[in-house]
């Protein structure tokens, strides 16, 4: 049983009636008693919020920055009816604007209450319980139930990223041959002969070929398909540090998203690792239509844990997954003291076998650290920023040495730097 | 579609949860309860008629009910004389004298109406004398029995008693002197300022562990059983006629109106609906685990701090300069593994420093003395670096 705001005006308001009429003590509580009775029965007449059958419908997936509807039914299953407020409670980062309605429901009538998500996180989003206040008839008193009507929202990563992909699957097409380019290297093949359009280089003008025919004839090169890109997604400790506006492992699945989709319409073939101390994530053998899809929902719980990553382990898993030649990028922290503890003993065997390229979304605020003057706490700040930044170069030059590729960018650079890489290294056919 | 399942108890659900714990408290009420009746009965204290604990006279009072005498217990001096004045029969007034002094307006209060008997039970000398008007007491005797010593009829038969107590004396004639002064009894003639009444000097001659002593029960019944009914009256500090109470300044309740005290009660009913009100939260509240995050620069924050404390100057120094030489390398197309005697003579060359002073601002050691030192040679640094950008 519950009482309202005006229950409690009404009592006040009975204050000037007591004092100066009533006048007793024994008369107060009589009065009181009294009005405990009037609440009572004010209860007792409100419809039950326990007889509402609640059931849910609507949206089960949504991503990232975007919204997702869910939608409550509720039928008054019971006697009377039922005037008040129906709380449809969400946990916070789920962002749910408005979780109170007002609800008014004849016996045997029906409503709908349509809840607005636009969640702030990744991963599960599942509502807490819905709770029904139900108002007597003199709105003093009423009744209280809470009823667990189960839902989940599936929020996948968001791919901010996919802003930088026209412009790259643009010069993809350049390296594709459907635009005659003059760059050929080992990993291009001949793709075929066609008649010269304004604009082609000159210089790939096929003179044999224009003698044959009558028309002036350019050869086009495309690079190799069909290869294979293992994406290796690093979830431990060091993905946890919060960079910009997200996480370092935010920054890292947008990038991924960013590649895999450049990647799959070259006609590579790309996997999946999430890993720290085990898998986390494993997406094999997508077909290309749903690599992106099954990336997102296999990424969609993942969270940074707060271990030292398995060095030995995450580099067997790659070397069982990936037996031929790939393209292996790994997702993680250039973070010098964790990498020499790390990853850097197993790097040149790795290297020898695939291609690696390790790609970290760099602090800008270490930059802005090195650089900061002006008073003694400052300069101290920029010595041991310095000693981090001449740390990391030192160890990207180890990197360069044991063969692997750096990319080292912000948050918001690193997925287009990773695709220009992509592009570039396929370009030189070292995929 | 989902299934939807109320989980708020219903009114019997919360019966059956609250069964164990109502139960548990009851018990232990229940258990408390008996506990303080077992121990409070009969423990009020000296001289009481209801106590049974050693001070206490209920032994006496029990004997004396035996008798037929109709034994009442009062605390102040109206419900003394209502108990004298309601009784049937003879009546007999017994003052414990030594738990409160008794201020004029209490005396003549309680005897508005003069009992058969008054008896006046003391120990501190001067408190009961002042009651009869007719005697004086001081403390005296020893530890051995005495024989009555006067003619008394009551006295002949009580025996010897130990006399240590109050002992009193009177020049009133008509005033017998017990027990070397342990008791005196002056029969009431109706002399002005004299009461008269039977006083005894010791009031631990009727309490419960002294009772079977020499013949304090027989003095006790002899004294206090004359009458059909016995008014037992315990003086108290808080008589309301008690010497000084009247004369109390009013308190702020005597000044404020009857009505706002009434009103300050409601209020202070609509304050517990208020809290009724607000007490219950419209569902519970939600909460939800959210995933580590740590800030990415904060070992680098750290370790400024400890460079900082420890005065790590030359650390810090070296750091900085061989961050600006690795710069200034770039910046002037040197090789990567370039010492500073290739680096120098080109920035001499580009900026036209003197050579000696790029030296120093570069080369290892030469530690800035204090912090404002340490400023100073990162600001050098830059100004260098900033030149050969320039130039």
């Amino acid at each position: 049983m519950i009482v309202t705001g005006r229950a409690a005006l009404l009592a006040l308001l009975l204050t000037a009636p007591v004092a100066a009429v009533v006048r007793s003590v024994p008369g107060v509580l009589a009065v009181n008693a009294l009005l405990v009775v009037v609440l009572v029965i004010d209860a007792l007449f409100a419809g039950s919020p326990r007889t509402l059958r609640l059931t849910r419908s609507g949206d089960t997936t949504t991503r990232l920055g975007e919204r997702a509807e869910v939608t409550l039914a509720v039928r008054n299953e019971g006697r009377r009816r039922v005037v008040g407020v129906l709380r449809d409670a969400w946990a916070p980062t789920a962002g749910v604007a408005i979780t109170r309605h007002r609800l008014d429901l004849d016996p045997e009538r029906s409503t709908r209450i349509t809840t607005v998500l636009q969640p702030v996180r990744r991963g599960e989003r599942r509502p807490d319980l819905v709770t029904v206040r139900s108002l007597g008839p003199l709105r003093l008193a009423g009744r209280q139930a809470s009823h667990a009507v189960p839902w989940g929202v599936r929020v996948l990563p968001g791919f901010p990223s996919r802003k930088h992909l026209p412009s790259r699957l643009a010069r993809l097409r350049e390296l594709d041959g459907r635009t005659a380019v003059m760059v050929r290297g080992q990993g291009t093949e001949f793709d075929s002969l066609r008649e010269y359009v304004e604009g082609d280089d000159v210089r790939s003008i096929d003179w044999r070929a224009t003698a044959r025919a009558s028309d002036v004839m350019v050869r086009t090169w495309r690079p190799e398909r069909d290869r294979r890109v293992l994406l290796v997604v690093d979830t431990a400790r060091t993905s946890a540090a919060r960079v910009g506006d997200g996480t370092r492992l935010d920054a890292s699945m947008d990038a991924a998203f960013l590649l895999a989709a450049l990647a799959t319409r070259a006609g590579d073939r790309v996997d999946l690792l999430a890993f720290d101390r085990a898998v986390r994530a494993d997406v094999r053998g997508a077909s290309p239509t749903d690599v992106l899809v099954r990336m997102s929902e296999g990424l969609a719980d993942v969270e940074p844990m707060l271990v030292e990553t398995d060095a030995h382990a995450m580099v067997s898993a790659i070397t069982a997954r990936m037996r031929q030649h790939a393209l292996v990028v790994l997702l993680t922290a250039l973070e010098p003291s964790a990498l020499r503890e790390g990853l850097l003993p197993y790097l040149p065997a790795l290297g020898q076998r695939h291609t690696v390229v390790l790609a970290s979304v760099r602090d800008g605020r270490l930059d802005e650290l090195a650089a900061s003057r002006g008073d003694a706490p400052a300069v101290y700040e920029a010595a041991s920023a310095s000693q981090a930044v001449g740390d990391r170069e030192r160890m990207t030059s180890l990197l360069a040495r044991a063969g692997v590729e750096v990319v080292d960018a912000g948050p918001d650079e690193l997925a287009p730097r990773l695709a220009d890489r992509y592009l570039a290294l396929k370009a030189a056919g070292r995929l | 579609m989902s299934a939807d399942v109320v989980v708020t108890p219903d009114a019997r659900q919360r019966v059956r949860r609250a069964r164990g714990p109502v139960i548990l408290v009851v018990v232990v009420l229940a258990v408390s309860l008996l506990l303080a009746l077992a121990q409070s009965r009969g423990t009020r204290g000296y001289l009481d008629p209801d106590a049974a604990d050693p001070r206490g006279s209920g032994a006496l009072a029990a004997l004396l009910r035996e008798q037929g005498v109709d034994v009442v217990r009062v605390t102040t001096a109206q419900q003394a004389f209502e108990a004298l004045y309601q009784a049937d029969g003879t009546t007999t007034l017994l003052i414990a004298a030594d738990l409160a002094p008794l201020s004029p307006e209490m005396r003549d209060e309680a005897l508005q109406r003069t009992p058969d008997h008054v008896v006046v039970v003391g120990g501190v000398p001067g408190s009961e004398t002042a009651i009869v008007g007719w005697a004086e007491g001081s403390f005296g005797g020893g530890e051995d029995e005495v024989p009555p010593g006067c003619t008394w009829d009551i006295a002949e038969r009580v025996g010897p008693l130990v006399d240590q107590g109050v002992h009193y004396t009177s020049t009133d004639p008509a005033a017998r002197i017990c027990w070397n002064g342990l008791v005196a009894d002056r029969p009431d003639d109706g002399s002005p300022g004299k009461l008269g009444a039977t006083l005894i000097g010791n009031g631990t001659l009727l309490t419960n562990d002294k009772l079977a002593d020499s013949g304090n029960a027989a003095l006790g019944m002899n004294v206090l059983g004359r009458d059909s009914t016995l008014v037992w009256w315990l003086p108290s500090f808080n008589d309301p006629l008690q010497a000084g109470s009247s004369e109390e300044p009013p308190s702020v309740s005597d000044l404020v109106p009857p009505w706002v005290g009434i009103a300050l009660l409601q209020i202070a009913a609509a304050v517990l609906v208020v809290v009724w009100w607000r007490g219950r939260r419209l569902g519970r509240v939600v909460v939800e685990p959210l995933p580590v995050v740590v800030r990415a620069t904060e070992t680098v924050e750290g370790r400024a701090r400890l460079y900082r404390r420890a005065g790590a100057r030359d650390r810090a120094a070296a750091v900085l300069r061989d961050r600006t030489t690795v710069r200034l390398r770039s910046l002037l197309g040197l090789p990567r593994n370039a010492g500073l005697d290739e680096v120098v003579p080109a920035v001499v060359a580009r900026t036209g420093r003197d050579s000696s002073a790029v030296t120093a601002l570069l080369a290892p050691g030469g530690t800035p003395l204090d912090d404002a030192g340490l400023t100073r040679l990162a600001d050098a640094l830059d100004t260098l670096e900033d030149e050969v950008r320039r130039s």
